[in-house]
């Protein structure tokens, strides 16, 4: 849910990058930390178990700049990808104003791609939300290993609804901000069309 | 202090409530069934805050800082984003403490409604030093940091006279964004494409 102060002149919007478990989606918040000027961005939060994988959710806030005199800043989460954290990933979609898919490209993880954007409509559901109605990207990761699936074949397992589609090599950041720029231009067209 | 349990809310928005009892609710965060109509519509409905609005806050969080002689108090919005704060922030990230405040209820409201709780509707973390009080209100959390200058149950009290002017206030809100934001429909229909794209240059 997008929230504008005209106090401070800020409007605050929520990104959620989701997707099955160990597939970039804290590589990318981590890249676009490591990428951004100290001044435009926050500390990056990551709640996370002792083998780092995401427990409940990493946060990073993110000043992109003003537009019409107002600060746009995106607060980008991710949730954890593992089956059995549905529970957390239900809260962290809460007030949700764009979401990226990170798809694992391998294909030993097809399944897993398939069962975690079943999760995503159903948890949007849940909060009130419809994935056709709201800001949404897909994001294709790990172009870079030998087992991945075809672009076309994969994009089309998993296109939902004529989205953008982005190819991405998150641990080196190929891809990483484009499909940020991606979703967030989809979030502020949607602001400005009310 | 409001409360929130899905199944409850599922129940009372399938009664009718007699008006003398409706009139007992003199605003939708005690109203169970405006609160949880509210809280899915608001789903998609941006939360708009106005100037004299956000005045209105800081002078009930700067009150509060006062009465609890707590070292800063927070309001917060339950997904996580900030609405306003008072007193010795010093170099505190202001923006992710609100974020793990949120996290922080989420996840205990999710535990209390496992055990059969609606909500747990306050939180305390006590430290060695400093200590914090969250309470739920709605939509909103009001965040408490006080440390040895203060006691547990002063912040609690001087907090739950607190709740009730934020409560208002946050009804409001959340009451007239809607209108709001189609009375500045002319100021959100005239950022541009380009606007946007230089954003990312």
């Amino acid at each position: 849910m997008t929230f504008i102060n005209y106090a401070s002149r800020e409007i605050n919007c929520k990104i959620v990058y989701y997707g099955p478990g160990l597939c970039g989606k804290t590589t990318n918040l981590q890249h676009i930390y490591d990428s951004t000027a100290p001044q435009a961005k926050g500390k990056l939060i990551s709640l996370a178990t002792e083998t780092d994988r995401t427990l409940f959710f990493d946060f990073m806030p993110l000043e992109l700049g003003t537009v019409r005199g107002f600060k746009t800043r995106f607060h980008l989460y991710t949730v954890p990808g593992q089956v059995y954290y549905d529970a957390s990933r239900k809260l962290i979609l809460k007030g949700v104003d764009g979401v990226v898919f990170v798809a694992d490209s391998q294909e030993e993880r097809m399944d897993a791609n398939i069962e975690s954007l079943h999760n995503l409509e159903e948890n949007l559901q849940t909060q009130g939300y419809d994935l056709a109605n709201i800001p949404y990207v897909l994001q294709l990761n790990k172009r870079d290993l030998p087992n991945v699936i075809p672009f076309e074949e994969l994009s089309s397992e998993l296109l939902k609804k004529g989205e953008p589609v982005f190819e991405a090599v998150a641990k080196d950041g190929t891809g990483v901000f484009d499909t940020l720029k991606a979703v967030a231009k989809q979030v502020l067209t949607e602001l400005r069309k009310g | 202090m409001p409360r929130q349990c899905d199944k409850f809310f599922i129940a009372v928005c399938h009664l009718d409530l007699p008006d003398r009892i409706a009139s007992k609710f003199h605003n939708s965060y005690t109203n169970p069934r405006q609160l949880f109509l509210r809280e899915n519509k608001m789903a998609e409905t941006p939360f708009i805050i106005q100037e004299r609005q956000f005045h209105r806050i800081k002078s009930v969080l700067a009150r509060l800082c006062v009465e609890c002689a707590a070292r800063a108090v927070f309001l917060v919005d339950r997904d996580g984003q900030p609405i306003a704060f008072h007193g010795e922030i010093g170099d505190m990230d202001t923006t992710s403490f609100s974020s793990l405040a949120a996290g922080n209820v989420a996840a205990t409201t999710s535990m209390a409604q496992l055990i059969g709780e609606e909500v747990f509707p306050a939180v305390v973390h006590e430290g060695e030093r400093e200590s914090i009080y969250i309470s739920v209100i709605g939509r909103s959390l009001l965040v408490v940091v006080f440390d040895e200058r203060s006691t547990l149950g002063l912040v609690k009290i001087r907090t739950k006279r607190a709740s009730h002017d934020v409560a208002t206030i946050i009804d409001e809100v959340a009451r007239e964004s809607e209108d709001f934001r189609l009375s500045q429909n002319s100021f959100f229909a005239e950022i541009t494409d380009d606007d946007i794209d230089s954003l990312f240059t």
